[in-house]
């Protein structure tokens, strides 16, 4: 009993250990971790892609032998910690320290056994009453959520681009298109006028039509030429092959939507319990909503659908023990490393 | 206008610290060291001036891409050092053309990446930014200064010079201990932003397992010194091969592996 608790509590032993858990930390971080396993096969032939699956080398941080690796570790630092228990007294700070990695593999372990999460793919004026895995399946939450508004913000305009080419030159020259105004070309010959953008472009009974403010196709009508011999000219960035030739020229006018840079995008969603509304609230990313043990976090959207929202959800209760982890650590490091320092 | 001119005057100011030091060595004019650390601080002053006025200009803390994450690096570097070496009274002036010529790499490095000033991406638009990236970087620059520490120690290896080799011996150790308490906060900030940004603290993203193993490793190099007794030449080289591995996590993981913080 003595010999055991002698190797278990051992610095060679958290020597050994801390250098198996870098390579693995290592291999963990170059082998590409998560992929499909035809991606494996396509890299490694059908032998190799085995191996990695048998290996766990396609997702190391949840492999088995990873997992007995950290126990290991674990079990060695708490050994350490309590063999060495006097240094509370003299060294307090580099017993903190320990203490605080101790309580970061128990939190570890309440995430790993309790943690929740995943996602609410919404469209503005649904409600949803639970969120799907990722794996597949789905959980119902203590509460349902309804998307009121969603919306994007820019940090500028989009542009509406034509480009003129032509198969010897390639893109000739390029400008902005405005409704209603010229198409300024210096190389084309051609009048050309900007008559109507159109965000989703569809043929309805009275002629072109937008289905909705969505990109999803995206359509510019031009007016080519002058007074009677004014023709029409659709241009589709979706699709820039479809028309587009200015005349018997030889150029084609290809289309091009040019969407700003995001500046923020947030969900305004209302929190219902027994269908009566309980919280108002607005997310973005980076201003989550935490509500009965649940955060709400802003996580992507749809540029073609501009209904579209999703909406992480995470339930971990181990966050509470991280954080006191987390606050040991630096407090100890503080007093260890003080004297040392100053 | 004023940018330009305050990067090119900092450039300028760390070549001329490097410099002064050389030319006072070939000439035996010991007291040149003086003003080559004089120029060291003249430096770092622009060097502050210079990320001051990217802060005024783009509205926001100059910490959201390589360059300006760099630029953080070496003015943390070169203010770490300097600060040791006021509180040492001087005791190792003649490592300031070493500090100056990591400095003037770096930066002549930097100048290779963009350094265009760019809007947030949602991701990066809040205070935690300046907190994680500022603390990451300042716990490089510890590791940095331990690596040209720890090169100068293997240079000075003659016997005669024991004194300065105690002296290097101690501050390569402190270096090291102001880096892992900031990359410890780094690490911390980074988690708890990612927490409230995407809903977990740990995701086994590159970025966060390479700093790990950065942790890892030097929480190793701690306890071999303490436990083991490496000091003096397996320090040295511990310190030199730690340095490799920051660069790995701070270079090689933005461009080999990407993952959640591939900003660049």
């Amino acid at each position: 009993m003595k010999k055991l608790s002698d190797l278990l509590s051992s610095t060679r032993l958290f020597f050994a250990l801390a250098a198996l858990l870098l390579g693995a930390f290592a291999l963990g971080g170059l082998f590409p971790q998560g992929l499909a396993p035809q991606q494996y096969q396509e890299m490694f032939g059908r032998v190799g892609a085995s191996l990695v699956s048998r290996l766990g080398l396609h997702d190391v941080f949840s492999s088995a032998w990873f997992l007995a690796l950290l126990a290991a570790a674990g079990i060695n630092l708490l050994a350490c910690t309590a063999s060495r228990w006097q240094l509370i007294k003299t060294r307090p700070g580099v017993f903190l320290v320990h203490l605080s990695v101790l309580l970061l593999f128990a939190g570890g372990l309440v995430r790993g056994t309790f943690r929740t999460g995943g996602t609410l793919a919404m469209q503005t004026g649904e409600t949803h009453g639970g969120y799907t895995l990722p794996q597949g399946g789905y959980v119902p939450l203590p509460f349902a959520v309804r998307l009121k508004d969603f919306k994007i913000t820019y940090w500028e305009p989009e542009k509406h681009l034509v480009h003129a080419l032509n198969d010897e030159a390639g893109v000739m020259e390029t400008v902005e298109a405005e409704e209603g105004k010229p198409l300024a070309f210096k190389t084309l010959a051609q009048e050309l006028k900007v008559l109507k953008f159109y965000p989703n472009f569809s043929i309805g009974r009275s002629g072109p039509v937008s289905l909705d403010d969505s990109r999803s196709n995206p359509a510019l009508t031009l007016a080519a030429g002058k007074g009677k011999q004014v023709r029409p000219i659709y241009l589709f960035a979706r699709f820039p092959d479809y028309h587009g030739t200015a005349g018997n020229t030889g150029v084609r006018l290809i289309y091009e939507l040019r969407g700003g840079r995001v500046k923020q995008f947030e969900s305004s969603i209302d929190i219902l319990e027994n269908g009566s509304v309980v919280k108002e609230a607005s997310i973005s990313v980076n201003s989550p909503l935490y509500y009965k043990g649940h955060r709400l976090y802003q996580s992507g959207f749809d540029e073609g659908n501009p209904r579209f929202s999703s909406i992480q959800v995470a339930r971990d209760p181990s966050v509470p023990l991280i954080y006191a982890a987390f606050a040991l650590l630096m407090a100890g490091l503080t007093l260890a490393f003080k004297k040392e320092l100053l | 206008m004023i940018i330009p001119l305050t990067q090119k005057i900092y450039f300028f100011l760390y070549a001329a610290a490097m410099a002064i030091a050389i030319s006072g060595f070939l000439l035996g004019q010991k007291w040149k060291l003086l003003y080559s650390t004089a120029a060291l601080g003249a430096a770092w002053s622009a060097n502050t001036a210079y990320i001051a006025l990217r802060w005024y200009w783009a509205g926001r803390a100059p910490m959201s891409n390589q360059y300006e994450s760099l630029i953080f690096l070496l003015w943390a570097f070169t203010g770490i050092y300097l600060a040791f070496l006021y509180y040492s009274r001087r005791e190792f002036e003649w490592l300031t053309p070493w500090v100056a010529a990591l400095a003037l790499t770096g930066t002549a490095g930097a100048s290779l990446l963009d350094r265009s000033i760019s809007p947030l991406v949602p991701a990066l638009q809040s205070n935690w930014l300046l907190l994680h990236v500022s603390t990451v970087m300042a716990g490089y620059a510890g590791f940095a200064l331990s690596f040209i520490v720890g090169l100068a120690y293997l240079y000075n290896g003659s016997p005669e010079r024991a004194g300065r080799r105690a002296v290097l011996d101690r501050l390569m150790y402190r270096g090291c201990l102001v880096g892992f308490w900031l990359l410890s906060l780094g690490i911390i900030t980074g988690a708890v932003w990612a927490n409230s940004a995407w809903g977990s603290y740990w995701s086994w993203d590159p970025k966060e397992t390479w700093s790990l193993i950065t942790w890892l490793y030097y929480a190793l190099a701690v306890h071999l010194r303490r436990g083991r007794g490496w000091t003096g030449v397996k320090f040295a080289w511990a310190m030199i091969a730690g340095f490799a591995l920051v660069m790995f996590t701070y270079f090689g993981v933005n461009y080999l592996l990407p993952g959640l913080h591939s900003y660049k």
